[in-house]
């Protein structure tokens, strides 16, 4: 519960006053629950957030996606809360943006209440994690929802799957991010009510979850009432070890890719999928700053190049992007869509050249790149801690993945001091062709297809070129 | 972990600390008002143009300019290209966005409070000085045609094409997608689009701002965006709703679906009606949040579904009511007739005392979590302005959603929903979903394939 606190006046001091300006406190129950509280009594409510250190990087084989039916499983009821009771009681107490949501690293839960609220919130929480009621029926039912939502979300819409393709190319099969988190329809109809009890009976332990509240509260106030009604929940166990994520190296090797013929899709696009450095990695804010220098916005440099200037390829919000997964290796992405007329192999070696030319130091990295990068990062940053909801997420996700909460002060600092040799090394490091993944949707209108003909469809379903 | 002691009673919690919106300023120039949300401690701030633009003054035939024009601003100004504008906006940290509505389009930016002014100049100088270039425009008007092409593969973007056609008459501007279709982007010419700007772009609107502005010289962002007042605009067309008189179920054929987009939908009040507020607390039991009725049944019970909404959409002229939901291809037909039922059960059954209260708590307790930050105060901003509501408008929701009465939220369900009269769209595999679909017995079943991207 002791305060590190930086000296005030110094550089580092007001790096660290800009990233997160609000108090945090920290206490530990005697069955390992760890308790965070970030005081902010500017408007009458509270965030309530939980992670829990389990995703469907822990999934075994014939289990894919079960991580994430668990997740729907707890809003089913338990000891003292009917089925659907959750969400009734937090929106009959004015509460909102209640959800959960499932990665491959982890599952959080959480809520914004009335501040005067608060109790009602740390209660349904409690008796979840608690006395969880698994039964059948709730299994069949919340079975039916997720494979729903994997239609609505994989199945349905055009390109849906494209994320399923290039993971299971860009890790090696058995690796924790070889599938998806919404996992297999297959595997989701075999699941038993023992799996996710199994489940509940390792994973979902007081000493394995974060417990954040951040707004109008009274720190102290929050861990007697975190004693009060997670106290009594016995902590089951050790966890154990999580499958290990570690690669022998961070590069994929080779260019891998899948051609996908597919008439349903409305035009060609091409998605890329590189192995970048973990988010826990010191080089993960370059990774950030990179893919915010080469694709995102109007002003980075692939758009200038693809769209203004060469006219090739439609306009997009993002052309490059990162995940943030911390365990052995994160996705770096990009994708296109040629312009009718302009054949996708085009296009494909245009955005290659783009990367190239910052990779192999041809195009090095302005200052007024990086500062542009840096401006935009600086702003998402301030939104994201600007709301109650993502502040707390922010200090559960520190305190899970780097075991202190308080390393949300060292963001603005560690952008700070991204310099162009940093970006440069990450550029080296992720996006040559020895570290690729192309996922290639050709329709039969495209020239791809036509020369190409009916033998490439079925090369294409072996899911490696 | 049977040993687990847990404690067993609901706290009860106190009642929320009344809400107060932020105070809202008014400063008057020749072009039009700033309105201003003070929000202290905030460090990122949003500066937006609210103008009389909504796709109700297009023109016939032009569909979808009001869009491309407001895409053009940020393509190259009479001082810098496109390229040079984005990046002079991205290294403020700055974000632009824009949005049109039926009846007003609203561009702006966010940016951290201390650059606030120069994103305001940017805002003005891509406003009112746009270059609107010719090889700029064909390339925009590609990405426009390519985009709705794109969107008329997506799930649901037909089913809401249909139900257009199925609730306003083919002359309507409303029976056509908000954005334009691809026909009519493709015809539009660089003329069009300059023509457009001259007369809703190019002066007058309302400035709104959201942020600490404590340090902002808000007339001075005023007079840059304000010196010219608009010319005076005609009222637009009379809204063209068609008459709905048996329940229609329309099906859109997308062969191989593996689900079906269901939409239910008819007419409504506008903005101003009196009952706003009992509308809004009956739809957010019918269909507005995760424990409403239509969610409940298709979700939780049924398992059809991945979630199920139903709510009003009401602008100055129109109002619509719609519930959807994407289904499993197997169940449609039962997931529309539950649907159905739901809609008449509480336009027959009123509501109950738990929901009503439930609903009040969470109408009012969730306002200041949905305005914490300034993008959403400055939508709450632009609310106010399009309809002309007071400035303390969600300040006194608070006092009506207290007084709100079980009988007024009864009526409200009584007299502004008509399943009965409903226009029911089907986005699914016609073949698949069909037999069911007749056999279900909710209407006369005819498939749709008038549908044009």
């Amino acid at each position: 519960m002791t305060e590190v606190k930086s000296e005030p006046g110094t550089p580092e001091a007001e790096k660290a006053a800009a990233s997160f300006p609000w108090p945090i406190h920290e206490a530990v129950l005697d069955n390992g629950l760890r308790v965070v509280v970030s005081a902010d009594p500017t408007t009458p409510i509270a965030a309530v957030n939980l992670w829990y250190d389990v995703g469907s990087r822990h999934e075994r084989a014939g289990k894919h996606g079960f991580a994430h039916l668990f997740e729907h499983l707890m809003f089913e009821g338990s000891s003292h809360v009917a089925k659907g009771e959750h969400f009734e009681w937090v929106t009959a107490a004015g509460g909102a943006a209640i959800n959960a949501t499932t990665s491959p690293d982890r599952t959080n839960y959480f809520q914004v209440m009335p501040s005067s609220q608060l109790e009602l919130a740390l209660w349904l929480e409690a008796d979840r994690m608690g006395s969880l009621a698994l039964t059948q029926d709730t299994l069949d039912n919340q079975r039916e929802v997720v494979k729903n939502e994997r239609r609505q979300r994989y199945d349905n819409p055009p390109y849906g799957r494209w994320v399923e393709y290039a993971l299971e190319l860009t890790f090696p099969e058995g690796h924790p991010y070889h599938h998806t988190t919404i996992g297999s329809m297959d595997e989701l109809q075999e699941a038993a009510l023992e799996d996710f009890q199994d489940f509940n009976a390792v994973y979902y332990s007081p000493n394995n979850a974060v417990l954040t509240v951040a707004g109008d509260v009274d720190a102290e106030e929050v861990v007697r009432l975190a004693e009060k009604y997670f106290g009594g929940i016995q902590r089951h166990g050790d966890i154990p070890a999580a499958p290990d994520g570690t690669l022998p190296q961070i590069k994929i090797g080779e260019t891998k890719r899948r051609v996908e013929p597919d008439d349903s899709v409305p035009r060609p696009m091409t998605f890329v999928m590189f192995r970048a450095p973990d988010s826990r990695h010191p080089d993960f804010t370059a990774v950030e700053v990179l893919a915010t220098v080469l694709g995102r916005g109007r002003g980075a440099r692939l758009y200038r190049k693809l769209v203004t200037e060469k006219n090739l390829a439609q306009r997009e919000e993002s052309y490059t992007s990162v995940w943030n997964l911390a365990y052995g290796a994160s996705v770096f992405f990009g994708l296109f869509s040629p312009r009718d007329g302009v054949e996708a192999a085009e296009v494909e070696r245009e955005f290659t050249a783009v990367l190239d030319a910052l990779a192999d130091g041809t195009d090095p990295v302005s200052e007024a790149e990086l500062g542009r990068a840096k401006a935009l990062l600086t702003s998402d940053w301030l939104r994201a801690v600007s709301e109650l909801g993502g502040r707390a997420d922010l200090l559960g996700q520190y305190a899970t993945l780097e075991r202190d909460p308080k390393i949300v002060r060292e963001y603005l600092g560690r952008l700070e001091a991204v310099t162009a040799e940093d970006v440069q090394r990450a550029a080296a490091l992720i996006l040559p062709d020895d570290n690729r993944v192309v996922i290639e949707y050709v329709t039969s209108a495209t020239p791809d297809a036509e020369t190409d003909g009916d033998a490439d469809a079925e090369d294409a379903q072996e899911a490696d070129a | 972990m049977s040993t687990n002691t847990l404690v067993s009673e609901r706290p009860a919690g106190g009642p929320p600390r009344p809400y107060e919106f932020p105070a809202v300023t008014r400063t008057a120039l020749p072009g039009g008002e700033v309105v201003a949300a003070h929000l202290p401690g905030q460090r990122m701030a949003y500066a937006g143009v609210l103008l009389e633009a909504g796709f109700v003054r297009e023109p016939a035939g032009k569909e979808g300019v009001g869009k491309i024009t407001a895409d053009l601003l940020r393509e190259g100004t009479e001082l810098k290209s496109g390229d040079d504008f984005a990046l002079a906006l991205e290294s403020l940290g700055a974000s632009w966005s824009g949005s049109v509505d039926a009846d007003v389009l609203r561009v702006g930016v966010q940016a951290p409070v201390d650059r606030l002014a120069a994103a305001v100049a940017l805002l003005a100088e891509a406003l009112r000085r746009p270059l609107l270039a010719e090889n700029d425009f064909d390339r925009v008007r590609g990405d426009r045609v390519a985009k709705l092409t794109t969107a008329w593969a997506m799930p649901g973007t037909r089913a809401n094409e249909a139900l257009n056609r199925g609730l306003y008459l083919p002359e309507s501007r409303y029976s056509k997608q908000d954005t334009g279709t691809v026909a009519s982007v493709s015809a539009l010419t660089l003329d069009d689009v300059r023509a457009f700007h001259g007369a809703h772009l190019a002066f007058g609107g309302t400035l709104l701002l959201a942020g600490d502005l404590s340090g902002v010289d808000v007339a001075a962002l005023g007079e840059i965006l304000l010196g010219q007042a608009a010319p005076e605009v005609t009222p637009p067309a009379p809204t063209g709703a068609r008459d709905l008189v048996d329940r229609e179920i329309l099906v859109v054929d997308r062969p191989g679906a593996v689900q079906s987009v269901l939409a239910i939908a008819h007419h409504a009040p506008r903005r101003d009606t009196p009952d706003y507020t009992a509308i809004e607390a009956m739809a957010t039991i019918l269909g507005g949040t995760f424990n409403s009725r239509l969610n409940h049944q298709l979700r939780e019970v049924k398992g059809y579904t991945y979630g199920a909404r139903g709510g009003f959409d009401l602008s100055r002229d129109s109002g619509v009511f719609s519930a959807t939901a994407s289904v499993h291809t197997e169940v449609t037909a039962d997931a529309a007739v539950d649907a159905l039922a739901e809609i008449e059960r509480i336009k027959t059954g009123g509501v109950t005392d738990d929901e009503l209260a439930s609903t009040k708590a969470y109408r009012t307790g969730s306002l200041p979590i949905a305005l914490q930050t300034p993008g959403s105060v400055g939508g709450a901003l632009a609310q106010i302005v399009e309809f002309g509501l007071p400035d303390d408008y969600y300040t006194r929701k608070y006092t009506e959603y207290t007084q709100l009465s079980k009988d007024e939220v009864d009526a409200a369900a009584a007299k502004r929903l008509f399943p009965e009269h409903a226009v029911v769209v089907i986005e699914g595999d016609a073949e698949k979903i069909l037999p069911g679909l007749t056999e279900a017995g909710i209407g006369t079943v005819r498939v749709d394939d008038e549908g044009q991207a």
